[in-house]
């Protein structure tokens, strides 16, 4: 079942369709930086963008900076959104169940197919932004934000850790996309939802009379991976915002499958 | 339908034992340590030496107009601050204030000092002492902040129960000025690391708005507050502590890297030995600079600082787009700040701790007998 899925996700279009559009956009900006040679101001912009001019290596962060405000949760959110509402809008649900397997197992095996599309987008699209970065602009020892020069070994760490928690965020959307995807038939309605989520959750984090809700809100340590450039590296938002992703996975997964398994299949 | 409701209560139940985590880490009772008001207040004063290391927060309500020449004030006491610092005396420090995606250090070593501004990679390297400068976000420091308000004599000093900061029992003191009416600071509550007087928390106070306005019964409203989330009580080693520019970025030398500065340093006047009734306070014997005077004791703190002409007229459209451009106010519940001119027309800021009225006799006073020049 996992493997049937598996093979569903790279077998179809929409997959690579939407992560060549994910790497598009920071390799569109790439060159626009290339060719005009115009950063942007300092403390403007998204998060490294001023510092790639000086160094390409730079730019799978910034990549991730780029896309992670809307584009990347947007994409998982439809994946996500799809996996059950999406069988169930094309009248296939009741035939897959039909067939001796568990509605928990096909969860799961939704669930496995979803994750893998978040690690496919996040790697593609920080993968294509080293290259497209350390050809258009060189590259250099990576510098760390409060000033200290990092050797390649622990420049190539804090870059793979920071694409894996972008990920592990990105999960979370995830998450609840797929719950939201047993409720409904509407795989359009599943991920609106989750969208709807996740655009209250960032008017709330940029609110500061919202401050008492804040540390329970999804997307209120989505940039801390910046502080993986840090020196040292600050844990403090890395380790809560990896706990919180892990309670909004555990909670929503859980509604998912409560929901799911006792759910009455009408499609 | 039994089986439904099993599931949903499973998922309910999970979710109540996580959202119940929180509230138990923090119902977790302080323990208070025995000691003595006086007995803690001498030990936060010799706290300076204490080495640690640790992440904090400072937040503050004061709303100041947007100056540019003021740099990050006005984000300093109207917003909220993040800072990670590491501290192993007086001269041997980093405070890094952290931004959403960069941040501005500040390192300290025997010779002066290192800025390091992340977001145009920018190095200033500053040489010397400074007397006079303007608030930073490492004066905000919990333990800072901490000891400079408990270095004060003025004040009448009593315990508050202990209260759990940074996973610590820290013992609880207030300080409430002698003479109230000099100052708009009400009381200054500080919760200390009892065995080494680090000041762990720092809230300071203004009267309130109740009944009971700036009586002894008024509790008073936190203006700014600052306090650190997690600490290490040991000496952090000494290459935390220090700074070297990193390659291709820019390195400047600044003598005065601010507008207070630049003016105690450059200013050429001979500023009065009392300002409205405050007496000036000492220098230090080393000090370059006396072009800026500072007044008052204890929480009663005003600085006079003398602007060059278009400073001030900048400053002035600023703060007060409508105004005759001869001079502007701004007052906050815990800062307030007045530029005008002498009876020779020259341009004064008098700003600090007090109510708008002592700027007011301040400035009047110079109206009266204008500062004469400093002969070199």
């Amino acid at each position: 079942m996992i493997g049937v899925e598996l093979r569903k996700l790279v077998r179809r279009p929409r997959t690579w369709v939407s992560i060549a559009l994910l790497a598009a956009l920071p390799t569109l900006v790439a060159v626009f930086l290339a060719v005009s040679d115009v950063a942007p101001r300092p403390g403007t912009g998204p998060a490294f963008l001023s510092a790639v001019l000086d160094n390409g290596a730079l730019f799978p962060a910034a990549a991730l900076a780029i896309v992670l405000p809307l584009f990347l949760p947007v994409a998982v959110a439809v994946v996500a959104g799809d996996a059950i509402a999406g069988e169930a809008q094309d009248g296939t649900l009741r035939y897959l169940l039909i067939r001796p397997v568990g509605r928990t197992h096909l969860l799961v095996a939704k669930l496995i197919s979803v994750m893998a599309y978040t690690l496919l987008a996040v790697l593609v699209v920080s993968g294509v932004a080293y290259v497209v970065g350390t050809q258009l602009f060189g590259s250099g020892p990576l510098p760390s934000v409060s000033g200290t020069e990092l050797s390649t070994g622990a420049a190539t760490l804090r870059t793979v850790l920071a694409v894996l928690y972008v990920g592990w965020s990105m999960l979370g959307v995830a998450a609840v996309a797929l719950f939201l995807s047993t409720l409904t038939d509407s795989p359009l309605a599943a991920a609106l939802g989750a969208i709807a989520l996740l655009v209250t959750s960032g008017v709330l984090v940029a609110l500061e009379a919202a401050a008492v809700v804040q540390p329970y809100l999804p997307t209120r340590y989505w940039l801390a991976f910046v502080d993986l450039f840090r020196d040292p590296v600050l844990t403090r938002d890395l380790l809560r915002g990896t706990a919180l992703q892990a309670v909004y996975i555990a909670v929503f997964l859980g509604a998912a499958w409560a929901n799911f398994t006792t759910k009455d299949i009408t499609s | 339908m039994a089986e439904p409701t099993w599931r949903w209560g499973a998922v309910a139940a999970g979710v109540a034992a996580l959202m119940a985590l929180p509230a138990l880490a923090g119902a977790l009772p302080a323990r208070d340590s025995g000691r003595s008001a006086e007995e803690l207040l001498a030990k936060v004063r010799a706290s300076g030496t204490v080495g640690w290391s640790g992440y904090g927060e400072s937040r503050g309500t004061l709303v100041l107009p947007d100056v540019r020449e003021l740099s990050d004030l006005g984000d300093l006491v109207g917003g909220t601050t993040r800072v990670r610092a590491w501290w192993r005396g007086p001269r041997e420090w980093r405070v890094n204030a952290l931004s959403l995606v960069g941040e501005t250090d500040t390192t300290r070593d025997r010779g002066g000092g290192w800025t390091w501004h992340s977001a145009d990679r920018r190095a200033l390297r500053l040489v010397g002492d400074l007397d006079v400068r303007l608030p930073a976000a490492a004066d905000l420091l919990a333990p800072t902040l901490g000891r400079r308000l408990a270095g004060t004599e003025d004040v009448t000093v009593r315990r508050l129960p202990a209260r759990r900061v940074a996973g610590m029992s820290a013992a609880g003191l207030r300080l409430v000025p002698r003479q109230p009416a000099l100052t708009t600071v009400h009381r200054v509550d500080l919760w200390v690391e009892p065995d080494s007087g680090l000041p762990l928390q720092v809230e300071v106070r203004v009267p309130g708005h109740g009944g009971a306005e700036g009586g002894e019964t008024d509790e008073g409203e936190i203006a700014l507050q600052a306090g650190l989330l997690e600490v290490d009580l040991a000496p952090p080693a000494q290459e935390r502590t220090r700074f070297s520019p990193p390659a291709r970025a820019q390195v400047t030398r600044v003598d005065a890297p601010d507008l207070a500065a630049a003016a105690d340093r450059f200013a050429p006047y001979v500023l009065p030995d009392e300002l409205a009734g405050l007496p000036r306070r000492p220098r230090s014997a080393l000090s370059v600079g006396g072009g800026v005077g500072t007044y008052g004791d204890g929480f009663t703190a005003v600085a006079l600082v003398p602007l060059p002409e278009d400073l001030a007229r900048s400053i002035i459209r600023r703060v007060d787009p409508g105004g005759n451009a001869e001079q502007a106010a701004v007052s906050t519940p815990l800062v307030s700040g007045l530029i005008g001119r002498d009876g020779r027309g020259r341009a004064f800021l008098a700003a600090g701790t007090v109510p708008p009225s002592t700027l007011s006799a301040a400035l009047a006073q110079l109206r009266v007998t204008p500062p004469a020049r400093r002969t070199r």
